[in-house]
């Protein structure tokens, strides 16, 4: 398979095809670019501009002044971080106690810890919606931290086992000789280790708190308290459709997942493909 | 000193277990009682054990029967389309061409963005009055007159279905592409001794070495498309008319809008029982999978 292929077979077999479909994934991305950055009066027009003859940021100051992004933009970050630091927690324990130990149950443990990560959210929703009724958790940031930090915590410790796993046994025997306890060598040996794997699995769990909608939308009732899917779902009720700002809306609620994603691409890529798999 | 070291790992795993049970599992019992319960927030007096009555109100239940309907293609042209354009997507990727790490990251972008985002992106492209389709379908001359493709019962769902795959190719593209990576190219080379084209090469190499990915993702995807609601939440709540009305925004949308949680639940059960049977044969995948491997 080394043969070198000629240039004209790359070039039309390969980087066209692959351009048409990188268009099609971005162009969505593109057009709403392309849309925050237009007047009200050139998104208006009967025939399409395709890049506008004045480029004005007024899109992006109207959705700092006249609407709850910043309030709902803080709400994401509290909720996104604590149940991305809650999650972490929780399962690096367990991963590790998965990937070194053999203990009675352990098997049965793992099965349904796995399983469990396919159950329908919204059989979850309704009765969950219960239940934080009767603690007096509803519309509070502490509900969906809760409801986050699970849903994700099966598939994250399914991908921290991976990577436990993938490091040598030696070393903690190595460390047990040194005098090191369990716990010790859990912090000392397997963690810094793990970070790559850490890194891949706290930033699959921030985006998915960042993306998150259903349960939001249920769990919270005051405009104090949304968070940012739930506040551009709501915008279109509200205020009708003003598609400039909510282009730049738009833009702004991505930023952070987009930027996390280019800095840290490798280790997503591979948390995705080592740990298991999952959307 | 024996007895600590047994009862050690299960002090690791009990606070993850503590909380799936009480966010989980707790709530899914809950569910289970509450779809045997008249259970409407706006008439707490009603409430109260109903037996079977939710089951049997859904099976005489017209819109349960189309959102059957509905979810059936909904999670067969999402998923069929995704692992085509994924197959398509991963065989490029695989190959050498200048910039192909800046196309893996692009590639990437619609499984990045958050869902809201996705379904007001495509929603502002397929508009009836402004959009982009409109535009560029009516210079081709395709159409001679505007589509509200959101508003029309015909277009609405192909168009929400377009975006889920647009929005879940990517995960199968990253998935075979790593699939592909693992297989030898010892494999290839020996086909082409043989005289395999290029074709065949890709049925007897590919496909075989690809099989257990194939698998595993397709049906966890299923699982999860099945299961998936904010795409047409945000742009259709599954309108106009029940074009769009898949069986898990339904179960959502009782409790919601209607606030009948004895009823929604019903489904949601319903739902799950039926998922169970891919959850199932998942888990044995898997299993087989891994017999071999620590985990």
């Amino acid at each position: 398979m080394n043969r070198k292929k000629p240039w004209y077979y790359t070039a039309f077999a390969v980087s066209i095809p692959v351009a048409i479909i990188c268009i099609f994934a971005v162009l969505p991305v593109a057009w709403a670019f392309i849309t925050s950055i237009k007047s009200s009066a050139e998104i208006h027009v009967a025939s399409v501009r395709y890049w506008p003859q004045h480029p004005t940021l007024e899109n992006y100051v109207d959705v700092f002044k006249t609407t709850d992004f910043v309030m709902q933009f803080k709400n994401s970050a509290i909720v996104s971080l604590s149940t991305t630091v809650l999650c972490v927690i929780l399962s690096v324990t367990a991963a590790y106690a998965f990937s070194r130990f053999r203990f009675r149950g352990s098997k049965f443990l793992r099965k349904f810890f796995l399983s469990s990560q396919m159950f329908p959210k919204v059989l979850i929703i309704i009765p969950l919606f219960v239940i934080m009724q009767g603690l007096h958790l509803l519309n509070t940031k502490g509900s969906l931290v809760l409801a986050y930090s699970t849903f994700s915590l099966p598939y994250v410790m399914y991908m921290l086992i991976g990577y436990f796993a993938g490091i040598p046994q030696e070393l903690d025997e190595a460390a047990t000789v040194d005098g090191c306890s369990r716990t010790a060598i859990l912090f000392k040996i397997v963690l810094p280790l793990a970070v790559p794997g850490i890194i891949a699995t706290a930033i699959y769990t921030f985006i998915h708190a960042w993306d998150e909608l259903m349960f939001a939308v249920m769990f919270t009732s005051t405009a104090a308290q949304r968070t940012l899917p739930v506040g551009l779902k709501m915008y279109i009720g509200e205020y009708g459709i003003e598609w400039g700002s909510m282009c730049a809306a738009s833009l702004l609620t991505s930023l952070p997942v987009i930027l996390l994603f280019m800095f840290l691409q490798k280790f997503l890529i591979a948390g995705m493909t080592a740990g298991g798999v999952k959307g | 000193m024996i007895n600590k070291g047994k009862i050690y790992p299960y002090i690791l795993v009990a606070p993850a277990l503590i909380a799936l049970g009480v966010i989980l599992l707790y709530p899914m019992l809950t569910g289970l009682f509450l779809s045997f319960q008249n259970r409407v927030l706006t008439r707490p007096l009603e409430n109260g054990w109903i037996g079977l009555q939710n089951y049997i109100n859904m099976f005489q239940d017209d819109v349960f029967w189309i959102s059957i309907v509905k979810t059936f293609w909904w999670v067969i042209a999402s998923v069929g389309f995704q692992i085509i354009l994924g197959m398509a997507t991963a065989l490029l990727l695989n190959e050498k061409f200048p910039g192909r790490a800046l196309a893996r990251g692009l590639i990437l972008i619609p499984w990045v963005m958050p869902s809201v985002v996705s379904g007001l992106m495509w929603a502002w492209i397929f508009d009836g009055t402004y959009g982009l389709a409109n535009d560029v379908l009516m210079k081709l001359g395709l159409i001679d007159q505007f589509i509200p493709f959101l508003g029309d019962s015909k277009t609405a769902f192909p168009v929400v279905i377009f975006t889920n795959i647009w929005k879940g190719f990517p995960f199968f593209a990253i998935s075979f592409l790593a699939g592909l990576q693992s297989i030898s190219s010892d494999l290839y080379e020996a086909a082409e001794i043989d005289g395999a084209g290029k074709w065949r090469r890709f049925l007897t190499v590919t496909i075989p070495g690809l099989k257990p990915v194939i698998i595993t993702t397709t049906v966890l995807r299923l699982i999860w498309t099945a299961n998936t609601t904010d795409l047409i939440f945000t742009m259709t709540t599954g309108g106009p008319g029940y074009s769009t009305h898949v069986l898990a925004l339904y179960t959502y949308l009782t409790a919601w809008t209607d606030l009948d949680f004895g009823y929604s639940s019903a489904m949601a059960i319903f739902l799950m029982l039926v998922l169970l049977i891919f959850i199932g044969i998942y888990m044995k995948l898997i299993n087989k999978d891994k017999e071999n491997d620590i985990i």
